[in-house]
């Protein structure tokens, strides 16, 4: 206990004898962050915001890095993007570059609900969408903001490669995603939102600001003639990875508005997570408030809607 | 390796490890003690510093991140004898009691006040969310702040306005 107390103390600050790493890099270009990642292969790092991994660093829960790569100057991960069927936002924009942008205010909303939510000013300011997905922690805020938009990850490898992989498909498990040596995220796409499309993020947690949800929702779904259409369910912090609530989905859409307030969620519920016990909450409290937060939402919706 | 940046509208260039951390740069290196660290998880806040204006926590930046930057820490505001509005307001409510936190809720206070000139209440206590006080329960420090944006002048509360 001391030795570990004596070694987290010698980490820190200048007088420490730990090396965090051997060598840092701020790259000012895209290619010029690729050629380094080609070169140092699995001796780099990719640093953006930095705000997650400079603490795992400093906790000791990712050690022996040697180089870190810096691309939170790179301006080709720094726009958002709208074309007539598409928004692309860049990987290197800030939580909050995200919350001010006009084009995601208009055509997501969701994502800046969800960004909103995420730590406090300070950290928003420095930290990025990119790194919020990257580090795929079940509990990520804009994972399933991103997963009910139906985004796909854009990303860059050496030599010019580019590869375009939807994002369920990217998150492999607890802070696992197909990323291979080499590569780098460079933005996130989604199809623009039905314009009578609604939407909805909710964040449980347990205090106002500066929390790691419990359980984190959001919800897409359209209304067409009195029938639930196109319905999207995302539920973080119930699985290995935020995911898309399928049994439920199949089992809502076509319904009736009318019908809803009499759905019992459980059952699907039940074929869709499986939330562990942990020191923030139990695997019994996170089904309940699942089922509960699923109820009051969607009639919230639907309330709208009718 | 050189670090070149601009603290409290000085330009500096120091010699330092490449694994150093902005914190610990500004108070060891510089010798500008009065921003804090307390949890060094960007939990509280205790370190917030302005970059090019903007709060951050200091605890989690490399330092080689902001080469050429603008930095603004507590020092840069006021002091004793020609406090910062806000130190000023924030003295009179008797906002501090151990007063370890307070630079960082000064620096938050600050970017507030710069971007939003009369801010509500509830813009008040959204914009101190990612500062943590042990002691006072927060009332005071809000209380301060919204007496100041109260009687706030049109011209605001800009950082050039400490007579440092």
């Amino acid at each position: 206990m001391f030795a570990r107390i004596w070694i987290l103390y010698q980490s820190r600050g200048i007088v420490g004898e730990l090396k965090r790493w051997d060598e840092y890099r701020l790259t000012s270009t895209l290619d010029e962050a690729l050629t380094l990642l080609a070169q140092f292969g699995t001796h780099a790092r990719i640093v953006a915001g930095g705000t997650d991994l400079v603490l795992a660093i400093e906790e000791g829960r990712i050690s022996g890095v040697e180089t870190l790569v810096d691309i939170s100057r790179l301006q080709e991960l720094k726009t958002i993007q709208e074309d007539h069927d598409s928004i692309t936002i860049g990987a290197g924009i800030t939580l909050t570059e995200l919350i001010q942008s006009k084009v995601v205010h208009a055509n997501s909303p969701i994502l800046f609900e969800a960004a909103g939510l995420i730590a406090g000013r300070q950290i928003r300011n420095i930290a990025t969408v990119g790194g919020n997905v990257i580090n795929a922690s079940p509990a990520a805020d804009l994972i399933p903001a991103f997963l009910v938009l139906e985004s796909t990850v854009l990303i860059a490898g050496s030599d010019g490669a580019k590869r375009e992989t939807p994002l369920a498909d990217f998150l492999q498990g607890v802070r696992k995603v197909d990323l291979r040596v080499g590569e780098l995220v460079v933005g996130f796409r989604f199809k623009r939102p039905a314009s009578d499309a609604l939407m909805r993020f909710h964040k449980v947690q347990l205090r106002r600001a500066m929390a790691i949800s419990l359980i984190n929702l959001a919800i897409y779904l359209r209304v067409d003639a009195g029938l639930l259409s196109d319905v999207r369910i995302a539920m973080g912090a119930v699985a290995p990875t935020a995911l898309r609530l399928q049994a439920l989905e199949q089992a809502l859409t076509g319904m009736r508005v009318t019908e809803v307030g009499k759905f019992s969620f459980r059952k699907f519920l039940q074929a869709d997570i499986a939330p562990i016990s942990d020191f923030r909450s139990s695997s019994d409290y996170r089904f309940n408030v699942a089922e509960r937060l699923l109820e009051a939402e969607i009639q919230g919706l639907m309330t709208g809607a009718i | 390796m050189e670090l070149r940046l601009t603290v409290n509208r000085t330009e500096v260039c120091i010699d330092i490890r490449p694994d150093e951390i902005l914190a610990d740069v500004l108070r060891e290196r510089l010798g500008l003690l009065g921003t804090k660290i307390a949890c060094r998880e960007g939990e509280c806040g205790a370190c917030t510093i302005l970059l090019d204006g903007q709060p951050v926590n200091s605890c989690l930046i490399p330092a080689l991140k902001v080469s050429g930057r603008q930095i603004t820490t507590i020092e840069g505001l006021g002091n004793t004898k020609s406090p910062h509005v806000i130190q000023q307001r924030m003295a009179e409510y008797g906002a501090v009691q151990c007063g370890y936190c307070t630079p960082g809720f000064v620096m938050s206070a600050v970017a507030l006040f710069a971007d939003t000139p009369r801010p509500s209440r509830d813009q008040i206590v959204d914009a101190l969310t990612g500062n943590l006080c042990r002691c006072t329960g927060y009332v005071k420090i809000i209380d301060a702040l919204e007496s100041l944006a109260k009687d706030n002048p049109a011209e605001g509360v800009g950082i050039t306005h400490g007579t440092s």
